[in-house]
């Protein structure tokens, strides 16, 4: 029915075993890692455009990273790179939103607020938001096959989901679980090689996710390649519960600041 | 470079290729436009003209930068990083966009919110896809290039084109279209039947409201979608406000020169006397 369901979309397919068994007993590990890997030291990227790449640093150095490819990072226009745990991912409150297909695969009511990252440059502009792509334009294209990016482990207060606009079905999502063999989605994206594409990224909670992405290939000489790393999204509270929580404690200040002395007859 | 004019449908905006601003200038700034400049694009098979470079299968990138005080539009093809460039950079008229067979979508009823295509029941779409899909050219809009300090932010006040803040934005005018059939430029939205339309040959013709805002200094991709097979020219026209360049050092040095000149040719026997003044 949908104009979008006569597209050709290939990024959903059913099983994966090369990056099943490539990716959960790494992604149990980071899980079990995540408090000291992110530090509070972590360069923030508020804005702009910024990618989650795949590169290939030599025979069997794949790296999985984050590319700052203009975006704001620590206030200022980056273009480095940094690795996954260097970096937290904010979502700034701008971006809350309700309905659309991204409350359907978050598994919420169209009236509850969810925070996005918008898949396009104009809509996070206008949210003053991280414009964040997956790429894997640092791969020689020719050398790669079966590239792809999988969410192999989650953590995080909601449900997330990773989808494009117009599109029944998310690519990534956590409301029906996280590498499951039975797990129609198995949560995989394919960028091609050489490539990026960008996405919605859906949060149903204020509060710290931990998204474990696993990325793999077939290198032409060097084979199979893998890197499982955990990037930190930061979903900021509404000014409204931060500014009641402030509000209160002002009128607390406020309050014993006022209290009359006492008087002795 | 020329169309065949059978069956080709000509829209446009108007005669005069001066797009108005949509609001009042910020202080300090003038409104300027680009040349207009003309998107060719082969659908379905249609023929490459001699002498025109076929771009497909590839990321693929219109340029739309306003440098040195004058907006452009150019082509930008096989580059390997949207940020740093790379790749092959043509002038619009010498590259032909290709929506190839993979860019057919089969429409049997045209869905609920996508009536601005102009498709027709039982008929074929042809769509150079937004997101990127294997076997089609991904093609985006990137100013990555433009010099930032001789833009001046504005609002556009639509905010259902993305553009209801301040922020630098260069507009993107559709000013003519020319070919077999209609032509688009839309966003997919947040919800299925909500799509974010820029422009539209079928609903209005081209008129005015045919155009985007892109916040500058980035990149963004779209829908381009086209009702038949064919040869297509879409005129773009780029417009924002720059600037209002402050005097040159040169310029204020010649006023001082000249005023030091007048003062000189005033002898002191030309200039009133004390005495003649309170006359």
């Amino acid at each position: 029915m949908q104009m979008t369901c006569m597209k050709h979309r290939k990024q959903h397919q059913p099983h994966n075993p090369m990056t099943k068994n490539h990716a959960a007993p790494a992604a149990v590990l980071a899980l079990g890692l995540l408090t000291s890997i992110h530090t509070a030291s972590a360069a923030v990227y508020t804005s702009g455009h910024g990618d989650i790449g795949f590169a290939y640093e030599g025979l069997n150095q794949p790296y999985n990273h984050f590319h700052a490819e203009g975006g704001i990072v620590d206030g200022l226009t980056s273009n480095g790179e940094f690795d996954a745990a260097a970096i937290t991912i904010r979502v700034p409150n701008t971006s809350a939103t309700t309905g659309g297909t991204g409350a359907g695969f978050l598994g919420i009511g169209d009236f509850t607020t969810y925070w996005k990252l918008e898949q396009t440059q104009g809509a996070a502009a206008a949210d003053a938001a991280p414009y964040l792509g997956l790429s894997t334009e640092d791969l020689e294209s020719a050398d790669w096959t079966n590239v792809k990016f999988a969410l192999t482990a989650f953590s995080g207060p909601g449900q997330f989901a990773m989808y494009q606009s117009g599109e029944p079905s998310p690519i990534w999502d956590t409301a029906d679980g996280v590498v499951s063999a039975a797990d129609d989605h198995y949560d995989w994206f394919s960028v091609g090689n050489g490539a990026h594409d960008h996405a919605n990224y859906a949060f149903s909670a204020v509060g710290d996710y931990f998204l474990t992405i696993t990325m793999s290939g077939t290198h032409a000489t060097d084979g199979v390649q893998s890197a499982t790393e955990t990037f930190h999204f930061q979903v900021v509270p509404e000014p409204s519960t931060a500014a009641l929580v402030a509000l209160g404690v002002l009128a607390l200040a406020s309050r014993r600041r006022a209290r009359p002395p006492a008087v002795i007859a | 470079m020329a169309l065949p004019l059978v069956a080709s449908i000509i829209l446009a905006a108007s005669a005069a290729m001066a797009v108005d601003p949509p609001v009042p200038a910020p202080p300090g700034s003038v409104w300027a436009n680009s040349v207009v400049s003309t998107l060719h694009f082969s659908i379905g098979g249609a023929m490459i003209p001699p002498g025109s470079t076929a771009v497909d299968n590839s990321h693929t990138d219109v340029l739309v930068n306003f440098s040195g005080g004058s907006g452009a539009i150019n082509i930008r093809f096989g580059h390997a990083n949207t940020t740093t460039g790379g790749g092959t950079t043509l002038p619009s008229a010498s590259a032909e966009l290709v929506g190839n067979a993979n860019t057919a979508n089969t429409i049997d009823e045209v869905p609920p919110g996508f009536e601005f295509t102009g498709a027709t029941p039982n008929s074929t779409l042809w769509s150079l896809e937004q997101g990127l899909t294997g076997g089609m050219i991904y093609l985006g809009i990137n100013s990555a290039e433009t010099d930032l300090s001789k833009l001046v932010a504005w609002n556009p006040g639509e905010p259902a084109k993305n553009a209801g803040y301040l922020n630098k934005f260069i507009q993107i005018s559709l000013i003519a279209v020319r070919g077999p059939g209609h032509f688009s430029f839309w966003q997919d939205g947040d919800s299925l039947d909500q799509p974010v339309v820029y422009m539209s040959s079928f609903v209005n013709g081209v008129d005015a409201q045919d155009r985007a805002f892109h916040a500058v200094g980035g990149h963004d991709h779209f829908n381009w979608s086209f009702t038949q097979a064919g040869s297509y020219e879409v005129d773009w026209q780029l417009s924002t406000f720059l600037v209002v360049p402050e005097p040159g050092t040169g310029a204020l040095l010649a006023t001082g020169l000249l005023l030091a000149s007048l003062r000189r040719r005033r002898t002191p026997s030309d200039a009133p006397s004390l005495s003649q003044r309170a006359d």
